[in-house]
């Protein structure tokens, strides 16, 4: 089964769909902003990462730009809440910089486990 | 105002500038009225005739002698080139003499009076009277006096010249000097002509001169003189020449600070006005004039100043308080232009008051209209960006929450099985949550999304199509009704056309309760100068203005700078949301474009926007 990290600094979030996802099988880690995951992301390499946007300390970015130099690639999942000033803008962003699928939250755990599994 | 050197005419309200630059002016002032009777007098003419202002009984034809009409004696003869002699009877009886400029004031080609600027010439009559009773005393007599007194025969030989005459004339005791050489030589057929006319017994007039001195300098005088007769012949003359230039300087200064104040005034771009107590405008610039939309001076003065404003009391009570020499502000002031548009103005001024007692108002206003409405719109605006980033804020955290919420109550439902009562509550849950879901896209639906592309859509086939989905929720009772013009295309996204149009159809569906007329017309506009802002852009600088219109409740004036802003609503609670015109105007914004309302509570509301139409 699929090794999933969640990365969002919203506690409620993160163990919701840690929760959610365990419950699917997957094996899940948890970290609660960008400079955690960037610490996990040097002791293992998962196979899907879900990454917040906004988040204090290094932000979900961040934690992309790193995942990207990793071997084998994760699949990366941007989500977001929206911005302050505008809903979207970080998720395209993310998109530019290589995420390969973003969710506007809130999403229903269907949608994020379609996104794990496509290809 | 104006004077124009040939006729000397001036127009009845410039004459209100004589009477304040002649007021203390060492030299008399009088006007006389269309009737001839004296209606205004200046301090020196008071000092020097002994007549007040208010008596009305002194008339011109008292002191002028006149014969056939005398307004085209004056218009013919009276030009103004020279300076004409009147004599008159002074208060205390004495006979008086008065050399004058004269002015026809002129009331829109009317006749309506004289102005008489001059000279107290008496004592030069009187010492002519003197001079003729001894020839003895005279020369004695003359030698004290500080003017020019001579005696020549008729080819201009002096037989006596006084001593001022060497000193005004800059001559030497022994220079030769004959009279004609003492005047330009344009002078000297005049001369010789009007002693010509003299000798045969005729009164002459026009009796100033260009004189000259020995070194060529000139100075403008007026000859008082009579014929010496030796044995009943006469063979020559005796008189006065009078160095008039202080009344010639007053009147060129006259015209140059006319012509200052007139070409500064005329060209100043604030509106320069004088009334009265009464509310009689006496004098306005022509900016004052195109301010208040009128086509010529005449057209505005012909109204009580009074109708100038927008509320006809608004002026008594601005004015009534103040007091002679005190000044005023009013920062804001709504007058009505002719055609009833309001202008909003900036008005500020001193009161006067004149020695008989009128008092004036003399100001400036400046319109600030457009200011105003600027400063509205960017109130407005600013206030609608401060609660638009607040609402950005303000989802990022509740997505958040609507996230947790969704997350959770997904995995109870999976943990329900087959508890059906836990289930359909768990899923009125998400149904609320969804409903939360959608608001909050609507709050922040206006922002950029980069991956919104507008295309290039032709707004009448558009509308066209949205209209047919939107018709079957409209009340059969509402009198429906398009006219939609081809204007081409514009540049948006068709989603925010439907949602621009069903807001404002909505609200108009609203307002009218069931029954009413709703319409909606595209009409194009020309070029206009709302276009400026994008001319980078590849707009047209045209715009398709797409109307909703209906016969509803109307908006009160109370709300209608509010409802725009959202979470307004006057729709009973859990009708509206009080978003509907918050996103129109927003989306509208976003594509470069305008919105206006227009709403008369009870008669109903239209609602323009304005979209860039594109090449």
């Amino acid at each position: 089964m699929k090794r999933i990290l969640v990365v969002d600094d919203e506690k409620l979030i993160r163990e919701g769909i840690q929760e959610a996802l365990s419950e699917e099988g997957y094996t899940v880690f948890a970290a609660a902003n960008g400079n955690e995951a960037i610490k996990a992301l040097q002791v293992f390499i998962p196979d899907v990462i879900i990454t917040d946007i906004i988040m204090p300390e290094a932000d979900g970015i961040e934690v992309l730009m790193n995942a990207k130099k990793l071997q084998p690639k994760p699949r990366i999942i941007a989500i977001s809440g929206g911005g302050r000033i505008s809903a979207n803008d970080h998720l395209a962003t993310a998109r530019k910089l290589g995420a390969d699928y973003i969710l506007t939250k809130p999403f229903s755990i269907e949608t994020l486990l379609e996104a794990i599994e496509s290809q | 105002m104006q004077f124009q050197n040939v006729s000397y005419r001036i127009s009845s309200s410039e004459r209100d500038f004589l009477r304040m630059l002649f007021q203390h002016s060492p030299l008399a002032y009088f006007e006389f009225n269309r009737f001839l009777r004296l209606s205004y007098i200046n301090e020196q003419g008071i000092n020097f005739s002994g007549y007040r202002q208010d008596e009305k009984i002194y008339r011109l034809t008292d002191f002028v002698p006149v014969s056939g009409s005398l307004r085209k004696q004056w218009e013919v003869n009276s030009t103004g080139t020279h300076l004409t002699e009147v004599g008159l009877q002074g208060k205390n009886g004495i006979r008086l003499y008065l050399n004058c400029l004269w002015w026809i004031i002129d009331n829109k080609g009317t006749f309506d009076g004289i102005a008489c600027l001059g000279f107290d010439s008496t004592r030069y009559h009187q010492m002519m009277e003197e001079l003729q009773k001894s020839t003895s005393q005279f020369k004695e007599f003359a030698q004290l006096l500080p003017e020019t007194v001579f005696e020549m025969d008729t080819d201009g030989n002096f037989l006596f010249l006084n001593e001022s005459s060497f000193e005004v004339f800059g001559y030497s005791k022994g220079d030769r000097i004959n009279a004609f050489d003492m005047f330009v030589p344009e002078e000297l057929p005049r001369i010789k002509e009007n002693m010509k006319r003299t000798l045969s017994g005729e009164k002459i007039k026009g009796n100033a001169y260009l004189a000259k001195r020995k070194d060529g300098s000139t100075f403008p005088v007026l000859i008082y003189s009579d014929i010496i007769y030796q044995g009943g012949k006469p063979i020559g003359f005796r008189g006065f020449v009078v160095d008039i230039s202080h009344i010639r300087m007053a009147e060129k200064a006259l015209l140059e600070s006319e012509e200052k104040y007139r070409s500064l005034t005329n060209r100043l771009p604030v509106g320069i006005y004088r009334t009265n107590r009464e509310g009689k405008l006496l004098y306005a610039n022509p900016a004052f004039i195109h301010m208040l939309g009128y086509d010529s001076p005449e057209e505005a003065f012909a109204h009580p100043v009074q109708d100038f404003y927008s509320e006809p009391d608004e002026r008594e009570k601005l004015l009534q308080p103040l007091e002679p020499g005190e000044e005023y502000y009013q920062p804001e002031i709504h007058l009505k232009k002719k055609d009833g548009t309001r202008i909003i103005v900036k008005d500020r001024g001193k009161v006067y008051k004149s020695p008989e007692g009128q008092i004036y108002y003399d100001g400036i206003i400046e319109d600030i209209t457009e200011t105003h409405l600027l400063e509205e719109k960017l109130k407005q605006a600013e206030k609608l960006q401060a609660i638009g980033t607040l609402a950005g804020g303000i989802a990022h955290d509740f997505n958040n929450l609507l996230m947790g919420m969704q997350l959770y109550t997904e995995m109870a439902l999976k943990e329900a099985g087959e508890n059906e009562k836990l289930r359909k509550n768990l899923e009125k849950i998400l149904l609320a949550q969804e409903r939360g879901k959608q608001l909050l896209q609507q709050i922040v639906s206006f922002t950029n999304y980069p991956e919104d592309y507008p295309e290039k859509i032709n707004l009448k086939d558009t509308v066209n199509n949205i209209l047919d989905l939107i018709k079957d929720t409209i009340p059969e009772t509402i009198d429906f009704r398009t006219d939609l013009n081809d204007c081409g295309l514009v540049n948006m996204k068709p989603v925010h056309v439907h949602q621009i149009l069903q807001n404002l159809i909505t609200n108009a569906i609203h307002a009218m309760e069931g029954k009413g007329r709703l319409t909606v017309t595209i009409r194009c506009s020309g070029k206009n100068g709302a276009a400026e802002k994008d001319r980078q852009t590849k707009h047209t600088g045209r715009y398709a203005i797409v109307s909703v219109e209906d016969t509803g409740c109307g908006i009160s004036d109370k709300n209608i700078n509010r409802i725009f802003e959202p979470f307004f609503t006057t729709k009973d609670v859990g009708l509206g949301t009080g978003l509907g015109l918050y996103i129109v105007h927003n989306l509208v914004k976003k594509y470069n474009g305008e919105i206006q309302v227009r709403s008369h509570p009870g008669e109903g509301t239209v609602l323009q926007i304005f979209l860039p139409i594109m090449e």
